[in-house]
C-alpha cells in the first residue's frame, strides 16, 4: 500500500518533471514567459484603479473560467457554478471570522469545502446527459441561496459583511492572485496533459466508445467535478478578498453564466481559453458602460427604460454568444487564427498572380 | 396555524399553478422527444408570452383570455425563427453548444424585455379578477379555474393531434427513430419546426395564464425552467402523461412547501425534488435512450 | 431503372466509397454482396440521400438525384428497408403501416395498400392493435417489408434482410421478395449471405473495400473462383 503510493507519488513528479522539462524546450515557452512578464509589470504603471477593478478581476476570473474549462473537457456543461464561487467565498470568510485561523488557511480550507460539496453534488449527478447536468448545477445555486438566507445567523448572508484579506489590497493583493493564478492554470494544464486529461478527453470525444473501452466513465466525470469545484471555491475565496465583501448575490445566474462566456468566447477546451475571455469580458465590462451616456439618445425608442445603456450592452452579449457558437464554435481566437490564415492565404495567391 | 381549510385551499393552488408548469413541461418535454434538444432558454418564452399578453390586453384592450391566443400565436412565430436560425445551426453537434446558445437567447430575451417593457412587475388584469368560488370555508380565484379548464383543453388538443393527425404521427415516428423516419418519406426539418413552434406555443400560454394569475417581470423565466425540467424527470422523459402528472404534483409539492415552510422554500423546493428523484429512480432519467 | 455512376461517398471526412458504378433494370433483382464493412450500408444511404454523395451521379428513371433529401427520393418511388429490423417499437402495427404510407396523401390509396399488405401477411392483420415491440424477429421483419410496400414503390432497397434471422424465416423472405418482383417491384438486395441472395438474384455486384470488383449473372456468379475462395470457402 506504501509502495503503491510511493510510486505513484513518484510517477506523478516524474510526469511533472517531464513535463516542465519539455515545455521549457518548447517554443511556446518564450512566448509564455513574455507573457507571464508583461502581466508582472504592468501592473506597477497602472492606477490603483485599474490595477484593483480590471486587472485583480480578470486574474481571478481566469482561474474560476479555468474550473469551468477543465469541467467542460470532460463533457459537463455547469450552469450554475457561481454555487461554488460562492461557497469558497463564504467559506472562507466565515472560518476566518468565526475560528480566527489565517486568511491563508482560510482560503485554502474553504477551496477544499468547496470541493468536498462538489463531491457530493458530483455524486448525485455525473451519471446524467450533458442538459440535466447544467439543470441541476443551475439548480443547486438556487438552493444554495435558501441555505445560506435560511442560517443567515451563522453564515451573515443577506446583509452581507467585510471579508478578512490575506494580504493589502492594491500591488500585493494583485501579485497574490497572480501566483494563484499561474499554479491554478499551470496545474489544469498538467491535468490535461496527464492521463487523467486524455480519459476527460475520451469521454467528452464519445462517452460510449470510452466506456467500452474500459474507462470508468462516472469516476472519471467525478474527478473532473472535484478538481473543477476546488478551483472555482478558490477563485471564490480570491474574488470575496477583491471586493472586500461578500454577500449572497454572489449566486446569482449573472456569476453561472460567466464562465461559460469567457470560455465560449476566449475559446472551450484551449487553455488561453480562459485567460483571453477574462480580458476581454472584463473589459468590457469595466470599458464598456463608457458608451452607455451616447447610447443614452436611443432613450426615446424605449420609454420604458431609464438607463438604455446596460440592457442594450446585454442583449448584443447574448447576440454575440449566438453567433459566436453558430459561426465559430471553436471561440474568437480560433476564428481570428482563421480569418488570419484565411486572408495571408489570399494575399500569397495575389502576390503568385 | 395550519388549518384544514388552509391545506385544502393549498392543495388547489397547487393544481391550478402546477398548470401552467404541465404546459412548460409538456412543451419542452415534446422538444426534446422529437428533437433531442434541450432549451434553457424556454422559460424565456413564457416571459415573452406574458409581456405580448399583456400588450394585446393593454394596448388593443382585447379580453385577458382572448389575448392568450394572440401569445400562443406570437410565441409560436418566435419559435419558428428560433429554431431556423439558432438551433438547427448547432443540432447534432456537441451538447454544449445547445446550452451556449439557450444563454445566448437568454440574454436576448430578458434585455429586450426590459428595453420594450421595463423593470417593473406588470399584470394582466382579468375581468373575472375578483371574482371567487367559495366551497366553504375555501374560496379559489375564477381566472385559476378557468385557467384549469384551458390547460385541460389544451391537453385533449394536444392528445388528438399526436394520435390521431398525420404531423402527429410523422412527430411520434421521429421521436422513436430519426433515420427511419425519414426513410418514411418524412420532412424531418417540417417535423422539427412544427414541433418546436408547438413547444414555444404551450410556453406562450403557460405565460400568458401565468400573467393572469402572478405579477411577472422580465426575470421570471430562468425558475419555471427549472422547474419544468424537475417535473420532466419526475414524469419521464418524452411522457407526455408524465409530465401532466408531474406537474400537478410539482405544483402541489411546492405549494405545501410554501405553505408548511415558508415562502424562502417555494424555490429549492424544485431542486430538492430533483435530487430525491435522481437519487431514489434515476431510471426515471436514463431510461429512455436519447442522445 | 437505378444508375449509379462513379459515386464517392463515406461520413465527414472519412471516404469508404471510391467511384462507384452499377446499375439495376426495371423488374430485376440485383444484388450486392460483400463483407462485413465494404461499404454496402453506406452505398444504400446514399442512395437514399441519407448520405450526401461527393461526386459522380445517381439517377432514377433517367432522373438525378444524387442531391435530393430522403423524402423527396421516397416520393420518386425508391424504398429502403434498413439493417436491423428498423420497427417503430413504441406504436401498433397498424400505426407502423400508416408511417408506410406517409407520402401518399389518397386515403383509399393507403386502404387499399394496407387490405394487400394484410393478404401477403395475415399475421399483421390479427397483430394490428399491438405495439410493434411485442411482436417476434420474424414478424418485425414482416411488418418492415408490409411497411415498404404500403409506399408503392418501384424500387425496394433492402439492407442484411436475413440478419439475425432463423433459416426456416429467411427462406420465407426470400420468397416474398420473389412474389413482390413478380408484381413488378424492382429489388436490390444488399447482403451478407451470399448463397441465399444470389439464388434469387438476376444480378450480382461485389463490393470489396468500397469498390465494385465483379459482376455477373446471379447463379454463375456463385461459381465465380474468386467468390468460392473467399466467401463460400470451397
Amino acid at each position: 500500500m506504501v509502495l503503491a503510493i510511493k510510486e505513484s507519488i513518484a510517477n506523478t513528479f516524474g510526469f511533472v518533471k517531464n513535463e516542465v522539462v519539455g515545455f521549457s524546450r518548447s517554443r511556446m515557452f518564450y512566448y509564455v514567459l513574455a507573457a507571464l512578464a508583461i502581466a508582472a509589470v504592468v501592473p506597477l504603471f497602472t492606477s490603483s484603479y485599474v490595477l484593483s477593478e480590471v486587472l485583480t478581476p480578470m486574474v481571478i476570473f481566469t482561474i474560476y473560467a479555468s474550473s469551468w474549462n477543465l469541467l467542460a473537457s470532460s463533457g459537463q456543461g455547469s450552469l450554475g457554478h457561481a454555487a461554488f464561487l460562492g461557497i469558497g467565498g463564504f467559506a472562507s470568510a466565515l472560518l476566518v471570522i468565526k475560528l480566527g485561523i489565517p486568511p491563508i488557511i482560510g482560503l485554502f480550507v474553504g477551496s477544499v469545502f468547496s470541493a468536498v460539496i462538489g463531491l457530493l453534488i458530483g455524486l448525485t449527478c455525473v451519471r446524467l446527459k450533458a442538459w440535466f447536468l447544467g439543470m441541476v448545477t443551475f439548480g443547486f445555486s438556487v438552493i444554495a441561496v435558501t441555505i445560506i438566507s435560511q442560517f443567515d445567523a451563522v453564515t451573515g448572508g443577506i446583509m452581507g459583511f467585510r471579508t478578512p484579506l490575506i494580504v493589502e489590497r492594491g500591488l500585493p493583493f494583485y501579485y497574490l492572485t497572480f501566483v494563484f493564478a499561474v499554479i491554478s492554470v499551470f496545474a489544469i494544464h498538467l491535468i490535461m496533459r496527464s492521463k487523467l486529461g486524455l480519459a476527460f478527453r475520451a469521454i467528452h470525444g464519445n462517452e460510449l466508445e470510452a466506456k467500452m473501452n474500459g474507462v470508468n466513465t462516472a469516476k472519471y466525470r467525478l474527478i473532473a467535478f472535484v478538481l473543477s469545484t476546488f478551483f472555482a471555491g478558490l477563485a471564490g475565496g480570491l474574488y470575496a478578498q477583491s471586493i472586500q465583501y461578500i454577500q449572497i448575490s454572489i449566486f446569482e445566474p449573472y456569476y453561472s453564466f460567466l464562465p461559460l462566456m469567457i470560455c465560449v468566447i476566449g475559446g472551450l477546451g484551449t487553455l488561453e481559453g480562459p485567460i483571453i475571455g477574462s480580458v476581454i469580458i472584463v473589459a468590457i465590462d469595466r470599458y464598456l458602460p463608457g458608451i452607455d451616456s451616447a447610447l443614452q439618445f436611443l432613450k426615446p425608442l424605449f420609454p420604458n427604460v431609464s438607463f438604455v445603456g446596460p440592457p442594450l450592452r446585454m442583449l448584443f452579449l447574448g447576440l454575440f454568444l449566438i453567433v459566436i457558437v453558430v459561426f465559430a464554435p471553436k471561440g474568437l481566437t480560433a476564428f481570428i487564427r482563421r480569418a488570419y490564415a484565411y486572408f495571408r492565404g489570399k494575399l500569397v495567391t495575389v502576390k503568385e498572380q | 396555524m395550519f388549518t384544514l381549510s388552509g391545506i385544502v385551499e393549498t392543495l388547489l393552488w397547487g393544481v391550478a399553478n402546477g398548470c401552467i408548469y404541465i404546459l412548460l413541461a409538456t412543451g419542452l418535454n415534446i422538444i426534446f422527444g422529437v428533437m433531442k434538444l434541450v432549451n434553457f432558454a424556454h422559460g424565456q418564452l413564457l416571459m415573452i408570452g406574458a409581456y405580448v399578453a399583456f400588450v394585446a390586453s393593454t394596448a388593443l384592450g382585447l379580453n385577458a383570455y382572448l389575448a392568450i391566443l394572440v401569445a400562443m400565436g406570437a410565441v409560436a412565430v418566435i419559435g419558428i425563427g428560433l429554431e431556423r436560425f439558432t438551433f438547427r445551426k448547432v443540432l447534432g453537434t456537441d451538447k454544449l453548444n445547445e446550452i451556449f446558445v439557450s444563454l445566448g437567447l437568454i440574454y436576448v430575451f430578458e434585455n429586450a424585455a426590459i428595453l420594450l417593457w421595463g423593470n417593473d412587475s406588470q399584470r394582466i388584469v382579468s375581468p373575472y379578477e375578483s371574482l371567487r368560488l367559495s366551497l366553504g370555508e375555501v374560496a379559489i380565484g375564477y381566472d385559476r379555474i378557468f385557467g384549469v379548464l384551458i390547460v385541460i383543453a389544451i391537453l385533449i388538443a394536444l392528445f388528438l393531434l399526436m394520435k390521431k393527425t398525420k404531423i402527429g404521427l410523422a412527430m411520434r415516428a421521429t421521436s422513436q427513430k430519426s433515420d427511419t423516419s425519414m426513410l418514411m418519406g418524412i420532412n424531418i426539418e417540417k417535423v422539427y419546426i412544427f414541433t418546436f413552434a408547438l413547444g414555444a406555443a404551450l410556453a406562450g400560454v403557460a405565460g400568458a395564464l401565468y400573467g393572469i394569475i402572478f405579477p411577472f417581470n422580465p426575470y421570471i423565466g430562468a425558475l419555471p425552467t427549472i422547474k419544468a425540467f424537475a417535473i420532466i424527470i419526475l414524469g419521464g422523459l418524452g411522457s407526455i402523461p408524465g409530465a401532466v402528472v408531474g406537474g400537478l404534483l410539482y405544483g402541489i409539492a411546492e405549494n405545501t412547501a410554501v405553505y408548511f415552510l415558508g415562502g424562502i422554500w417555494q424555490d429549492a423546493i424544485a431542486f430538492a425534488l430533483l435530487i430525491a428523484v435522481l437519487v431514489l429512480r434515476p431510471t426515471g432519467l436514463f431510461g429512455e435512450k436519447g442522445e | 431503372m437505378l444508375e449509379v455512376e462513379k459515386v464517392s461517398s463515406g461520413y465527414g471526412m472519412v471516404q469508404i466509397l471510391w467511384d462507384v458504378s452499377f446499375r439495376i433494370n426495371a423488374k430485376e433483382i440485383v444484388s450486392i454482396i460483400g463483407p462485413n464493412g465494404a461499404g454496402k450500408t453506406t452505398l444504400v444511404k446514399t442512395i437514399v440521400g441519407l448520405l450526401p454523395s461527393k461526386n459522380g451521379s445517381i439517377r432514377f428513371k433517367g432522373e438525378e438525384i444524387g442531391k435530393l433529401p430522403p423524402y423527396e427520393i421516397v416520393k420518386k418511388g425508391v424504398n429502403m428497408i434498413p439493417e436491423g429490423r428498423e420497427i417503430f417499437p413504441r406504436m401498433t402495427v397498424e400505426e407502423n403501416l400508416r408511417l408506410g404510407a406517409y407520402v401518399i396523401a389518397d386515403k383509399n390509396k393507403v386502404k387499399d395498400s394496407k387490405e394487400r399488405v394484410y393478404q401477403i401477411f395475415p399475421v399483421l392483420k390479427k397483430k394490428e392493435k399491438l405495439l410493434a415491440q411485442n411482436l417476434s424477429g420474424g414478424e418485425q421483419q414482416m411488418l418492415v417489408i408490409g411497411r415498404s410496400l404500403m409506399a408503392n414503390p418501384e424500387l425496394l432497397i433492402l439492407d442484411e434482410p436475413s440478419l439475425g434471422l432463423a433459416p426456416i424465416i429467411v427462406e420465407k423472405v426470400l420468397d416474398t421478395l420473389t412474389k413482390i418482383n413478380e408484381d413488378g417491384v424492382t429489388i436490390l438486395l444488399v447482403e451478407q449471405n451470399i448463397r441465399d441472395s444470389l439464388s434469387i438474384a438476376d444480378r450480382g455486384y461485389v463490393l470489396e473495400e468500397g469498390k465494385i470488383l465483379i459482376e455477373g449473372k446471379g447463379r454463375e456468379l456463385l461459381s465465380n473462383d474468386h467468390i468460392k475462395e473467399v466467401y463460400l470457402g470451397i
